[in-house]
């Protein structure tokens, strides 16, 4: 039998189809399951907040993040946590590094060394706690012909012995953290924003799950949870930030953050830490002497689809 | 006051008390009312995975439903402008029904965005003072405000119409002539902000096309009149309301009108993809022709497009026209051409290929279309019950007990007639 | 009408500012310029690489033995350099950049002893342009904090001099493969 793995199913007091209250999930799994579609047959819509016990009104009424105080958010964070161990029993701790004074987070990628090895984007969904089944990912690295920068010609899909292949060139795309973004102006809810280090996060305890933003987005840069994430508890990146990389619940969307709970801290993102090219350089674009900072005013660098007006934080160039 | 009290129990009895005929069709719509609800706890329990959307095709038949019954309730503008701005009587009498009708589509598009969304119990997030709305840049924010405010003028109108004539008062023209007049500008509001919704993005060419309002508003215009005569046939059939063959008259000219038009502008637009001829209009050719070996879409566009052709004809044809049989086919080919013209052949392939140029397909799979034909049903139920109910209070069958005077003598206990 | 666009984006992007500040009670107020950016770069180091060599000293080995300056082809440790050395196609030999007088360090073009830690001062004699741009970490491997402690990579990390090209890798697996609809 295929062992299944704990849902992080939302709202989280429905403990009647909640999978690892108990961590033996083997003997139990069958019945559960059947008791799953038994409940998905018969239960009224209403069920799904309220067929437990106890529904987690918490969870339900919680605060927009930027209404909360730092006392209900310490409360929030503590739920949250809690929730993790509750389902896959990993201690996972939530934080919320605040943007600093005098940065703007910028990415520049070097298309002549990138070559599609895809490392980036495995590091960014181990850090990120992107889960497997069904696949989130955050980075699409897009095989392209050289001489051509036409991507519905391109490929997501390689998979050759070796990369790079000989006639092609690799663009790896993410959140390109837009300065006039438009999901952040599609959102109903104001529930994604641009914080003042011009990373674009999301609630993802606000959103309402309209994909209206997925529309909005010219780079593909968003992703919604079709299902309750299941993440192996051995694959969990317990130091979590609130706004990037907590366990998202169901039925919201979420998006690269530029690893915020790392980069706020002075480190690196994942997909940087991850690249053996080189090909990735981030920094801070307000000082003079950072490396994205060089690049932008030395090197010849361009933006995807500039002429949408986004202008975006993420630029590439051949060098 | 004590009118107020047993003016909805008694609209609700009324409601409940039908012909045989009447049972049947509304248990019918129930049985599908229930197999969407039960499709509906399905998802979220399971999650929106159940469906065939995807990343890439992030908006399904949900929104496609969306965006055509926005058009419907829009379209009961054309019942209320000849009514109160050129006093046709023969259209006062029915006006209420089209509010009516306005009310169900606004119900209806407000469940297809409830069952859609990833988050239903967070909705109360769009409620401004506990919640937030995005405004002024969020168009889906914009939506909800439109949404809000013709919902509640449409139910404001016919109630308070239906309440006067209850209680056999003449209603006080300032109670309610504001509101007519802004539900007409209204009608045109929801269907242009909701028309901006799509095109006021970038990232989606296929959407991003300033036609978008104008060829909204026309396909309402010629989609609410083609379901309005048959409506009132059938309400005319089975309630045995009087409906003059002036109104029929009227929904055909405007018809008439409308239909050119709305070919007219889907001709502009395909000139406009395919003439100039850039990358942008990968959608386009994806729903005209396929993309690199994908073609769900053309089969089902050059349908619709042939469905519209053929009403358009029979509709601009006076000796076709005149044969009833095929003035009713010109309405249904037009209501099932202009639902996938603008429903499916809009929203669909403006996620295809995706803006990374990777193509991947959509198609509503059986739950999905389960749940929309329940929330269609949920709407011609409760449309039936409406009509139903203002019907006996407009003849004079439900009002108020007391001496005033009623305008007709029948009298309270006797069953409605009205089978629908 | 591009600055009109911009103009327009700005409005809005003003507009929804204004309102974030007003509907938000946080701590994001942000509306002072920003403030000079921490400095940090200065503390860039050149990761030495001599540690990392594995055969490293090579007097381990070499000092007994006597160099021979000629082309020959190479037996035991190093037979693999023989197809793999592709480094200025066939101009270079041994001792163009190691020392012949002491094998544990390198040799520019000018007799000046280099350290195995500084190699990169042998490459940028040639590669003076990427020079410029790994010396401003615009080309080569930057590790540790954007902002604190941070270490460049010195060439031969990535660039192995005998063979300088960037090895080819194995990708990671593809992304999942799309549902595959067959709904018609």
């Amino acid at each position: 039998m295929k062992k299944s793995l704990p849902m992080f199913r939302e709202p989280d007091a429905c403990s009647c189809d909640e999978h690892g209250h108990d961590h033996d999930h083997g003997d139990h799994d069958e019945s559960r399951r059947g008791f799953l579609k038994l409940a998905a047959g018969a239960a009224t819509a209403l069920a799904a907040t309220s067929c437990g016990t106890k529904p987690d009104f918490d969870a339900l009424l919680q605060k927009h993040y930027k209404v909360m105080t730092d006392e209900e958010k310490k409360k929030v964070f503590a739920r949250l946590e809690e929730r993790t161990r509750a389902i896959t029993g990993v201690k996972v701790h939530i934080t919320d590094p605040q943007p600093m004074d005098g940065v703007h987070f910028a990415y520049a990628l070097n298309l002549s060394q990138c070559n599609g090895n895809r490392r980036c984007v495995e590091a960014c969904a181990r850090e990120n706690n992107l889960p497997n089944d069904p696949e989130i990912r955050y980075i699409r690295v897009i095989e392209v012909d050289n001489g051509s920068q036409h991507l519905e010609k391109g490929t997501v899909h390689y998979n050759p012995e070796k990369v790079p292949q000989k006639g092609k060139f690799y663009l790896p795309v993410q959140c390109h953290q837009c300065d006039n973004a438009p999901c952040v102006r599609a959102c109903p809810t104001k529930a994604t924003w641009k914080e003042p280090d011009g990373i674009v996060v999301v609630d993802y305890n606000w959103c309402i799950g309209c994909r209206y933003c997925q529309a909005a987005c010219p780079y593909h840069a968003r992703r919604f949870n079709w299902v309750a994430p299941s993440i192996e508890p051995e694959r969990i990146n317990p130091n979590q930030g609130y706004l990037s990389n907590q366990i998202r619940p169901v039925g919201v969307v979420e998006k690269c953050t530029f690893c915020l709970h790392r980069t706020r801290n002075g480190r690196y993102p994942a997909c940087y830490e991850a690249c053996p090219t080189g090909a990735r350089k981030f920094g801070n674009l307000a000082d003079p002497e950072s490396e994205v900072r060089k690049i932008v005013e030395n090197k010849r660098v361009w933006i995807l689809k500039e002429e949408l007006g986004t202008e975006p934080r993420f630029f590439y160039f051949y060098g | 006051m004590k009118d107020l009290i047993t003016y909805f129990p008694r609209m609700a009895l009324c409601a409940l008390k039908g012909s045989r005929t009447y049972y049947v069709w509304m248990g019918t719509l129930l049985l599908f009312i229930v197999a969407a609800g039960l499709e509906w706890s399905h998802d979220l329990h399971a999650g929106l995975v159940v469906t065939n959307m995807s990343d890439h095709v992030s908006w399904g038949i949900g929104i496609a439903n969306f965006v055509y019954f926005v058009g419907v309730a829009a379209g009961a503008a054309v019942l209320v402008v000849p009514a109160y701005l050129y006093h046709r009587e023969d259209i006062k009498e029915l006006v209420l029904l089209g509010e009516l009708l306005a009310v169900v589509a606004v119900s209806m598009c407000l469940l297809f965005i409830m069952t859609d969304v990833g988050r239903p119990d967070r909705l109360w997030h769009l409620t401004p003072g506990i919640g937030f709305l995005n405004l002024p840049t969020s168009l889906l924010s914009w939506d909800v405000v439109v949404f809000t405010g013709y919902l509640l003028m449409n139910l404001w109108i016919p109630g308070y119409l239906l309440f006067s004539r209850y209680r056999g008062k003449k209603p006080t023209a300032m109670m309610y002539l504001p509101f007519v007049f802004l539900s007409m500008i209204w009608a045109v509001t929801i269907h242009t902000v909701t028309a901006f919704l799509l095109s006021g993005l970038g990232a989606r060419p296929f959407w991003n096309t300033p036609i978008l309002a104008p060829r909204f508003l026309i396909s309402a215009g010629a989609s609410a009149p083609a379901l309005l005569i048959l409506l009132f046939t059938a309400i005319k059939r089975f309630a045995k309301l009087d409906v003059k063959q002036s109104v029929f008259d009227y929904f055909l000219y405007v018809l008439r009108i409308a239909m050119p038009i709305n070919l007219f502008l889907v001709g502009c637009e395909v000139f406009g993809e395919f003439y100039t001829g850039t990358l942008h209009s990968a959608s386009a050719q994806y729903l005209y022709f396929g993309l690199h070996g994908h073609s769900m879409l053309p089969k089902f566009i050059w349908t619709a497009l042939t469905f519209n052709v053929t009403a358009c004809v029979i509709l601009l044809v006076p000796k076709l026209r005149q044969i009833p049989r095929l003035m009713y086919l010109a309405c249904v080919l037009t209501i099932v051409g202009i639902w996938t013209e603008k429903g499916m052949g809009l929203v669909f392939p403006g996620f295809v290929p995706n803006p990374l140029g990777e193509i991947e397909e959509y198609a509503p799979n059986a739950g999905e279309i389960i749940l929309n034909l329940g929330i269609v049903a949920f709407g011609a139920f409760l449309y039936t019950a409406f009509a139903k109910v203002t019907i006996a209070i407009q003849s004079g069958q439900l009002r108020a007990d007391g001496p005033r005077p009623a305008p007709e003598p029948a009298h309270e206990p006797a069953a409605p007639q009205a089978a629908e | 009408m591009r600055a009109l666009h911009v103009t327009a984006g700005r409005l809005c992007a003003w507009a929804l500012s204004a309102f974030a500040l007003v509907a938000c009670r946080g701590k994001h107020g942000h509306d002072t310029p920003p403030t000079p950016p921490p400095k940090h770069a200065e503390q860039v180091q050149i990761e030495p690489r001599s540690d990392m060599l594995p055969a490293y000293p090579c007097s381990g080995c070499h000092a007994d033995r006597k160099p021979r300056p000629e082309k020959y082809v190479l037996k035991e440790f190093h037979e693999v350099r023989n197809h793999e050395f592709s480094h200025g196609e066939d101009a270079f030999w041994c001792y163009q950049c190691h020392s012949i007088k002491n094998i544990d360090k390198l040799v520019t073009s000018t007799g000046e002893l280099v350290s195995f830690d500084e190699a990169y001062r042998l490459c940028t004699a040639c590669h003076g342009d990427k020079l410029k741009d790994w010396r401003a970490g615009m080309h080569g491997l930057v590790v540790g904090n954007w902002n604190g402690e941070k270490r460049k990579k010195s060439c031969p990390a990535c660039h192995d001099p005998h063979d300088p090209r960037y090895p080819s890798l194995k990708p990671e697996k593809p992304p999942a493969p799309s549902k595959g609809l067959k709904a018609f």
